[in-house]
């Protein structure tokens, strides 16, 4: 307990006096930019133990092979062509661009995409108005919906009473809204603190891997 | 030395010398102090076993054993995960004590759990974690260490992994617990189409609209970091949550002096929080 | 099950091909739906790169990656289309280094396009892409210090700031320098990187739809001065380009989709009364 609040008093004390980080230790390098790297290299460490723990659950897979194998050869296969293709051609070469471009852009984007076919399922089986709250909920989004896209403003046009679906839209998400936003931030920013007091003060010692 | 000279002048002038010229910096390092003695005050009192107040029943907090229980029933797994599990982030920490609840829970009733990871380094302090449950439950066979799975550090790899573990080991409890972004509600949905019960606990305001849609149990907010403090049932770590709830209190009441005031053409209160 | 009772049960198949066939529609037959201009959160963003002068500099930031692409990838095209007829001068940079590579392709079409439509950009001289420095948020707060130093000096293809004529006036990411920043962000890290450290700068966001409830308390306390809300944000700063392009075209799918949505809720609100009333179990 003493420890972590050494390294949280030291801590604090690197974000109050700034200029600390400004220090050369060398030229051209300062406490900053050697602890930038230091974070840096730590990150790309932890990627890289990763990646050994991925080869090794698919190596088992496919030395055991367990159901769908098979996609663990093609995991590999795709794992490391395209590292070696970024390390032999660079990061702005070509071929790792393309297939930046080609595959995982688009990927990226289906998987998004799904948000829309599941909004729908989920909006489905969540909007029943078998309560007040729940009918509340109901009228709300309908008006929401409506007020962000054209077939609202065609239903009732914002330069109608009140604005139209589009007004009231702006009302909910300027007044309602905001009151809940700014509250959930302040419950969130204390129970954040709150979280992390644990662990400074040695109550929460789950990251060495207890159960208590 | 000269370019600090020149970088120092160039700068505004620091508040009392040392502080970053920025807003409310010397207000949230006194308010950081005020929250640091509250809690401190409250752990105390809850060692020394004089009365602090109660914290409410968080309704989430039942469902956990409800559906670990339901998937020992039906001969399921139990899946966990946590997509934004940053070691230093304090999602992570609080995601640690629903991990060690539901290690309990499986390993005394002899379930799988499977959790999948975005972030090796926390894969691997999960991997102790549930490791350590399945010891204390006199079990430590039934650990199977290819159930804490890495899938990857990309958000929508790790989406696609997560929804094809879903929808091939068919858990009949998914847990959302942690920071998640748009994968939220895929993951979601994919726990929905293979019929388990979910619980979610997220502080991830963008996303908690699609955990009351598509979950069963949704822990909002500060919920999910109280409940984090409630799962451990020590009484000191209840006194961190209820000078939580006092500084809140604080904080309300300075919110309503400073519109009162505000109202009336006084700005004290606004360039006090500002300071 | 009678008829209506069915509709409390509809099969999620459905409802995807539904939700497939509406979505799809739209895009090879454009309806052509009207599109309002938000004034509160749209207007203020182009006012702005109207109200500025040819030669002045902004600053502009990628957060996100592909999967956001959708809606803030027209924004972004539109909103640098603006600043280069303008003849204003951007500087990018990437809080995301997943977004990094599809920020500056994004930025190299547009520029393609206005070189076919006879406006002529260069880069180095009207924009720079520096891209995504590791450092995180005290990478940011050193830029306003010292840009050069905290990039390395280089931009993301490379290139040294020295053969940029653009950088010779950004040597710190000041209020001198910075007439604005334009932030599109799709999670973390994104604004608070900006209201927290460049709070007294003008900080405009190009945002994902479902990320604006949460992002509007800014907006009402004037620390981000406008946002364009997800692709029908893009779309209308389209229109008030007189360019409609992707996000006007898409807008009528949006539509559709959110018609289909209104509908199944109202079908399941009716089958689950049809199936209450009956005396059926329901969910």
């Amino acid at each position: 307990m003493v420890l972590t609040l050494i390294f949280a008093i030291i801590r604090c004390g690197f974000e109050l006096i700034e200029p600390m980080l400004s220090w050369e230790l060398a030229p051209g390098q300062t406490v900053f930019s050697r602890l930038s790297f230091s974070i840096t290299f730590m990150t790309v460490m932890g990627l890289l133990m990763g990646l050994i723990n991925l080869t090794r659950l698919h190596v088992n897979t496919i030395r055991r092979k367990r159901e769908n194998w098979v996609y663990s050869i093609w995991l590999l296969f795709v794992l490391y062509g395209y590292a070696i293709v970024g390390l032999g051609w660079g990061p702005n070469g070509t071929t790792f661009n393309w297939i930046y471009e080609a595959v995982i852009v688009p990927l990226d984007s289906t998987m998004f995409s799904m948000l829309a076919f599941f909004i729908a399922s989920a909006a489905y089986r969540a909007f029943r108005a078998r309560n007040i709250e729940a009918s509340i909920l109901l009228v709300v989004a309908f008006i929401v919906m409506l007020g962000n896209v054209s077939i609202g403003e065609m239903i009732w046009s914002s330069s109608g009473w009140l604005g139209g679906f589009k007004g009231i839209k702006d009302w909910i998400l300027a007044v309602p809204n905001v009151a809940h936003a700014r509250a959930l931030a302040i419950g969130i920013f204390l129970g954040a603190y709150a979280a992390t007091l644990r662990v400074f003060l040695g109550l929460d010692k789950k990251y060495l891997g207890g159960t208590d | 030395m000269t370019n600090l000279l020149i970088l120092a002048a160039e700068a505004p002038a620091r508040k009392w010398g040392i502080f970053v010229p920025d807003d409310s910096t010397i207000f949230g390092l006194f308010f950081g102090i005020f929250m640091l003695i509250l809690v401190y005050v409250m752990i105390q009192r809850a060692r020394a076993g004089l009365p602090i107040p109660e914290i409410r029943r968080i309704p989430g907090m039942e469902a956990f054993e409800e559906a670990v229980g339901r998937a020992t029933e039906m001969g399921r797994p139990v899946h966990i995960t946590n997509y934004s599990a940053d070691v230093g982030d304090y999602d992570t920490w609080a995601f640690w004590s629903y991990l060690a609840h539901v290690a309990k829970l499986c390993a005394s009733y002899d379930t799988r759990i499977i959790n999948t990871n975005a972030e090796y380094l926390t894969m691997t302090v999960n991997e102790e974690i549930i490791k350590q449950a399945y010891l204390e439950a006199g079990r430590p066979d039934a650990f199977n260490p290819d159930d804490v799975r890495f899938v990857s550090p990309w958000q929508f790899g790790y989406t696609m992994g997560v929804a094809g573990i879903i929808a091939r080991e068919k858990p009949a409890a998914n847990f959302l617990t942690g920071y998640f972004y748009a994968e939220a509600l895929i993951l979601a949905e994919a726990g929905a189409l293979v019929g388990a019960i979910q619980v979610a606990a997220s502080a991830s305001t963008a996303q908690l609209p699609f955990f009351i849609a598509a979950c069963d149990y949704t822990m909002i907010a500060e919920e999910f970091y109280a409940g984090a403090a409630a799962l451990s049932k020590e009484p000191v770590i209840y006194g961190s949550v209820v000078a939580q709830d006092i500084g809140r209190v604080v904080l309300t009441a300075l919110i309503i002096v400073g519109a009162i005031m505000n109202t009336f053409g006084s700005d004290a209160i606004i360039r006090l929080t500002k300071f | 099950m009678t008829f209506w009772e069915k509709f409390a049960v509809i099969d999620p198949r459905w409802i995807f091909l539904g939700m497939a066939v509406l979505l799809t529609f739209p895009v090879l037959s454009p309806l052509g739906l009207a599109i309002t201009i938000d004034q509160e959160t749209t207007v203020p963003i182009y006012n702005w790169i109207e109200n500025l002068n040819p030669g002045d500099i902004v600053f502009a930031d990628v957060s996100f990656s592909g999967g956001s692409e959708g809606e803030l990838g027209p924004q972004l095209q539109a909103w640098f289309r603006h600043c280069l007829q303008k003849g204003v001068k951007v500087v990018w940079v990437a809080q995301w280094n997943t977004g990094e590579r599809l920020g500056y392709n994004m930025c190299v079409e547009v520029t393609e396009k206005l070189e076919e439509e006879g406006i002529h950009t260069e880069y180095g001289v009207d924009w720079v892409y520096v891209g995504w420095k590791a450092g995180g948020t005290t990478m940011w707060r050193n830029m306003q210090i010292d840009f050069w130093d905290a990039c390395a000096g280089t931009d993301m293809l490379g290139n040294s700031f020295d053969d940029l004529p653009l950088m010779e006036r950004v040597r710190k990411w000041d209020k001198e320098t910075c007439k604005g920043i334009m932030l599109f962000t799709a999670g973390s890290p994104g604004v608070p990187t900006y209201t927290t450290y460049f709070h007294d700068y003008d900080i405009y966001l190009g945002d994902v739809a479902v990320q604006v409830p949460g992002n509007m308390n800014l907006l009402r306390s004037g620390q981000i001065k406008g946002i364009l809300c997800g692709l029908p944000g893009a779309a209308q700063y389209e229109i008030l380009l007189e360019k409609p392009g992707r996000a006007v075209k898409l807008m009528d799918a949006q539509s559709l989709g959110h018609l289909w949505i209104m509908v199944l809720v109202i079908l399941g609100n009716i089958g689950f009364y049809v199936r209450r009333k009956s005396g059926t179990p329901v969910d």
